[in-house]
């Protein structure tokens, strides 16, 4: 298992390094640009009218980021999986010597990995808010952003899943889950709304990436409906 | 379910396939022996990239079944998999590698991996290692396909349509590179092509198919040495097809067919049935048996 990680992942880094790159690019201009408008909203407003923004009118200093995970998610699953599909070059993937549920396992733990990197990344700039905020202030900005993160996570599978489908009409269908999740998962609510909806996030996402495993066993087989 | 025997690499058992309401083939039956070189001639669209997609387990048939190394083409073991090179349409690979990257990738996945094989047949290509394969012409993107089926050193090749997209020369190459590979006679190959004189040069077996059906499964030599173009003149209006007279054509002021039967004896059979006169009887290249047996459109 040890080669097969490690030979998906330097193949999958060739083909996605400028993708990966771009994200931290993205993610952290988009913090930066966040840093600098909070620091100036502090500076005019002072951090008391911002934290009763925050706790009582909902307002999101991150709001900027809202739509990044899913975005990078859609990206990263269209560069990885698109180029496998052109002459259907993911028979040569299929073909390697393992089995073809632990070579897909790889290629999805890549995309799982560089999402979370740049989540990370994301999520440490975002640590600047401590720097203004209390702790109870900053737990209600976690809980505004984590349906976002696992809408991006979401996000990719489904793609892939999509990309994978060797049957048009079945890759139409994705689209309207895919929005489906992603319109629930992004929407402006209170943000401790989602608290207990944990358990269906986590229905959400292990479904979302066993979805990936019976389109590559579809395509796999030739199935064409 | 059905027996293997340990010296048939492939064994296809009464396979039946349909896309959609159109059939492929109906009750195709094979055995490909080690060490052969078994070679699949058709017009397009007779199912030959078909075949290759089942033998690979990249498609189920709608009935009957493969074996391939003596197992279920689909639950075939890892193991296997690394037993079979395996050669798509258009030389595929994955274009955003180079020649470095590529042989990097594969090269953990096979134990018995020969780096120098594959280096000394690109080094035959005015190519550096760092050049992406999708700059690469199809004819050099053929040899790094077939380097990486050498060091990969499997017991079985099976090669789809090897010679597409090849000028002349690559085509000689690789042919010259591959014969040379599979001279110990340990190796099997399955292969398929349009050039038909390409395969003449390699293939010991031949099957030849046609829309739905194989039309015949005999070594080359056997095919070159008995089957036969007969022409002739005659007053006859009409020449009629049948198993001994194949493909009945009439070409400005003859007739010509073709037969595996004994020359001699059609010669008197024409004679007597149609008055035929200036017979003439001439010995075949495989693309010229192809087409006697297939027909041309």
């Amino acid at each position: 298992m040890k080669i097969l990680i490690q030979s998906i992942f330097y193949r999958e880094w060739l083909k996605t390094r400028f993708v990966f790159v771009i994200s931290l690019v993205v993610v952290l201009s988009i913090m930066l640009y966040i840093m600098l408008d909070f620091a100036q909203s502090v500076r005019i407003s002072g951090v008391t009218n911002i934290v009763r923004d925050i706790i009582i009118n909902n307002t999101q200093p991150l709001i900027t980021f809202k739509y990044i995970p899913t975005l990078l998610g859609l990206t990263l699953a269209i560069c990885q999986f698109t180029p496998e599909m052109v002459d259907r070059r993911f028979r040569l993937t299929l073909h390697l010597p393992y089995k073809e549920h632990y070579v897909m396992a790889a290629l999805l733990a890549y995309g799982v990995i560089v999402l979370t990197v740049v989540y990370i990344v994301g999520m440490l700039c975002a640590l600047f808010l401590a720097k203004y905020l209390p702790m109870v202030v900053l737990n209600h900005i976690v809980f505004a952003i984590y349906p976002w993160l696992i809408c991006g996570y979401i996000t990719y599978a489904i793609v892939v899943a999509l990309i994978i489908e060797p049957s048009w009409w079945r890759k139409i269908s994705f689209v309207p889950l895919l929005l489906t999740f992603d319109f629930v998962m992004l929407l402006d609510c209170q943000p401790w709304a989602f608290v207990n909806s944990n358990i269906l996030f986590v229905f959400a996402v292990i479904v979302a990436f066993l979805t990936p495993f019976y389109n590559m066993i579809r395509f796999k087989n030739g199935e064409s409906r | 379910m059905f027996t293997t025997n340990d010296d048939l690499v492939i064994d296809c058992r009464n396979i039946t396939h349909y896309y959609g309401n159109r059939l492929i083939f109906r009750d195709l039956s094979f055995q490909v022996e080690k060490g052969k070189i078994l070679g699949l001639l058709g017009k397009n669209g007779t199912g030959k990239t078909t075949i290759i997609n089942i033998l690979n387990g990249f498609l189920r048939p709608t009935r009957g079944g493969a074996y391939v190394l003596g197992e279920n083409v689909n639950q075939m073991r890892p193991t296997t998999k690394g037993r079979i090179g395996l050669l798509l349409e258009q030389h595929i690979q994955h274009p955003y590698m180079n020649v470095y990257q590529i042989e990097r990738f594969y090269s953990k996945f096979y134990p018995n991996w020969n780096a120098q094989a594959y280096y000394n047949l690109i080094s035959k290509l005015k190519i550096t290692s760092r050049q992406p394969i999708s700059t690469m012409s199809c004819g050099q993107r053929s040899q790094v396909a077939l380097g990486l089926i050498f060091a990969q050193d499997p017991e079985l090749l099976i090669l789809d349509d090897f010679s597409m997209g090849l000028d002349p020369g690559y085509r000689r190459l690789f042919i010259e590179n591959l014969k040379e590979f599979v001279s110990d006679g340990t190796r099997t190959v399955f292969l398929t092509s349009h050039i038909i004189q390409d395969m003449e040069m390699l293939i010991d077996d031949c099957i030849v198919f046609d829309y739905g059906r194989t039309i015949l499964h005999k070594p080359t030599s056997e095919i070159l040495d008995t089957f036969h173009r007969f022409k002739f003149k005659t007053q006859a209006k009409m020449v009629r097809s049948t198993p001994k007279f194949l493909n009945p054509e009439h070409i400005g002021d003859h007739w010509e067919f073709y037969s595996f039967e004994d020359p001699a004896k059609i010669s008197l059979i024409i004679q007597d049935e149609y008055d035929a006169t200036d017979i003439v009887v001439e010995n075949l290249s495989l693309e010229d048996a192809f087409i006697g047996l297939t027909g041309k459109y």
